[in-house]
């Protein structure tokens, strides 16, 4: 009897630990500590995005495989661009997203572009109208190098009942970024290099930035063992750069509107700064109109 | 040592006799897919000389032994990754045994990373193995002559039966274009495929991104999705074959592209093939000096 009544309060104990740990505030870039302790919750919906030869051989249990080429996809000679809204509401619906879910996004992280990676799919999601999600700090990686649970077998989910629900207030096109030039705060996440047009990429048309933008590297967010950095420092970043009104419209923008979700991420989510949109098509739309200036070796 | 001792077949049929057997004919080892069609382009005594001086020294340096596929990463242009997984024998990785030899166009069609859109397949976690069957890989115990042949081989309608369709517009929509008339491709290849152009023995050829359509050219009432091939006059012309017979033949065949979605801007948009033709394989886009069969591929389209 004693035996059973411990094991009961243990079950207490257990339940109560766990449903803490979820009912706690939402946190947009959790850990893999939180995670593993919230594995079990029905609420939860884990997307792994990458590829699915990798996510088969381990994942985090309960995980559904929904590649980061399924949200980002190659368009009109652009890449990482939106998928058309019907393959989103697929999409969406069956990684088995419900109204009431929260979505963690987890990827690799062993360099830039696999980290922000998930903040791109964040983003999309919450284009989609979907605000819950959050990121896996240090992603999978992460979590494989602490030793922690892998399942192999894949998790079909049921599909889930999210209906989209465009959210244009992130979403920036080339007309709206012209617009705000002098404006809004136009904010350059590349590295310097790129910022002053001393390097571009191949694709990239024109090497410079857009007039009036200010740059704040989105690799400066991270540490080199590919998790965050602290909150602090990121808003120290922020604040240096782009100052502390929150409520001021500010546009990101990168080469092709994947590493600038990383600073939408951190601003909107993790600080606070409510009027930030994301420039899709960034530089590499921008440097094909011959029309726009980009402007090199300044800071202006 | 060996340094590929599953090149003799009969080492490893020593323990898997039927697959071995078996596997000597078929296309991955013979590999006669690389004459057998296109033969009909040379006379007789080019036959011979396109036997001897292109299929057995070229050609056939491309098959793989047991090895290539279940061991060691087989050298692709010059590439070698090595052991597949370190000296285990691995049964089945299609990203590493299929993935390596038809890396050029199929795998990264259909992992999306020849851009434009991954294949919806593959998007829901399945791989090769998935839709092509054993016998396409290991033989059937006949001597397999090219894949388009094969009786087997994949059809997307072994799984996607017409009827079974969700909705109504689907079925209205498959219902009109039956896959006599119009192949799943025309209308569910999701972007640009890779073509190959102007080949020549020794040197290779060129590629680009691409998108046509027109006349299948084994069944030529139905539209379907055409790759170009790289075969162009005079590619054999340095060791003394002219292709007689070239015109027999034309420089687009039929494809299946891996890229494949449940909607394209074919399915969304009516107008796409019946107003604006897009894609269509039209006269002024024909290769130039290509073959005379060429132009029976383009795609008379009736507006109704």
């Amino acid at each position: 009897m004693k035996k059973v009544r411990n094991l009961l309060s243990s079950l207490v104990f257990f339940v109560l630990v766990v449903s803490y740990a979820f009912a706690s505030e939402f946190n947009p870039i959790v850990s893999t500590d939180w995670l593993e302790k919230n594995l079990s919750n029905p609420k939860l919906v884990i997307i792994d995005i990458r590829k699915s030869e990798d996510f088969k051989n381990g994942h985090i249990p309960n995980s559904v495989n929904v590649m980061y080429s399924v949200w980002a996809i190659e368009k009109a000679g652009k890449k990482n661009e939106l998928p058309e809204e019907d393959d989103l509401q697929d999409i969406i619906s069956n990684a088995g997203i419900n109204n009431d879910s929260w979505v963690v996004v987890v990827g690799l992280s062993e360099n830039i572009t696999e980290l922000v990676n998930m903040t791109r799919v964040a983003w999309t999601l919450n284009y989609a109208g979907f605000e819950k999600v959050s990121v896996l700090d240090g992603g999978f990686t992460k979590w494989s190098k602490e030793g922690r649970n892998l399942a192999k077998e894949p998790k079909k989910p049921t599909p889930g009942n999210f209906k989209i629900k465009i959210n244009k207030n992130i979403f920036a096109d080339k007309n709206y970024v012209k617009n705000a030039i002098g404006k809004s705060h136009i904010v350059d996440v590349r590295m310097p290099e790129f910022f002053f047009g001393v390097s571009k990429l191949d694709f990239v048309a024109r090497a410079g930035h857009i007039e009036s933008s200010v740059n704040l590297p989105s690799g400066w967010i991270f540490t080199k063992d590919g998790t965050y950095k602290s909150i602090e420092d990121l808003a120290e970043m922020a604040k240096g750069v782009i100052g502390t009104d929150k409520e001021k419209d500010t546009v990101v923008y990168c080469d092709t509107g994947r590493l600038a979700s990383a600073w939408w991420f951190v601003l909107t989510k993790a600080l606070g700064y409510k009027n930030v949109k994301m420039y899709d098509g960034s530089s590499e739309e921008w440097a094909k109109d011959n029309s726009l200036p980009m402007l090199k070796y300044t800071w202006k | 040592m060996d340094k590929r001792p599953s090149e003799n077949i009969d080492i490893c049929a020593k323990c898997h006799k039927e697959i071995g057997n078996s596997y000597k004919l078929s296309l991955h080892y013979t590999p006669y897919g690389q004459k057998s069609i296109f033969s009909e382009r040379l006379s007789e005594s080019e036959k011979k000389i396109f036997n001897e001086k292109v299929f057995e020294k070229s050609c056939r340096s491309c098959h793989a032994s047991c090895g290539d596929c279940h061991v060691k990463s087989p050298v692709v242009g010059g590439v070698n990754l090595g052991l597949i997984k370190g000296h285990k024998f691995v049964k089945k990785d299609e990203s590493k045994t299929c993935a390596l030899c038809h890396g050029g166009r199929v795998y990264p069609e259909f992992t999306g990373e020849y851009g434009g859109a991954l294949d919806v397949h593959y998007q829901k976690g399945m791989m090769c193995m998935d839709c092509h069957s054993i016998k396409e890989i290991h033989g059937d115990g006949k001597p397999q002559k090219a894949r388009k042949l094969l009786e087997y081989k994949n059809t997307c309608t072994k799984c996607h039966k017409q009827g079974d369709e969700k909705t109504d517009k689907a079925k209205e929509a498959h219902s009109i274009h039956s896959e006599e008339k119009v192949s799943c491709f025309a209308c569910h290849s999701g972007g640009e495929y890779r073509n190959c152009y102007d080949c020549h023995l020794g040197k290779g050829s060129t590629s680009k991104p691409g998108f046509i359509l027109g006349r299948n050219p084994r069944s030529k009432n139905q539209l379907t999705t055409l790759r170009v091939i790289p075969t162009v006059r005079d590619t054999f012309v340095s060791v003394g074959i002219k292709m007689e017979n070239f015109d027999r033949l034309p420089n687009y065949w039929d494809t299946a592209p891996h890229n494949i979605k449940k909607r394209t801007d074919r399915t969304r948009n009516c107008d796409s093939c019946h107003m604006e033709k897009k894609y269509f394989l039209k006269k002024e886009d024909i290769i130039p000096n290509g073959s005379k069969a060429n132009e029976t591929l383009i795609f008379e389209f009736k507006n109704k």
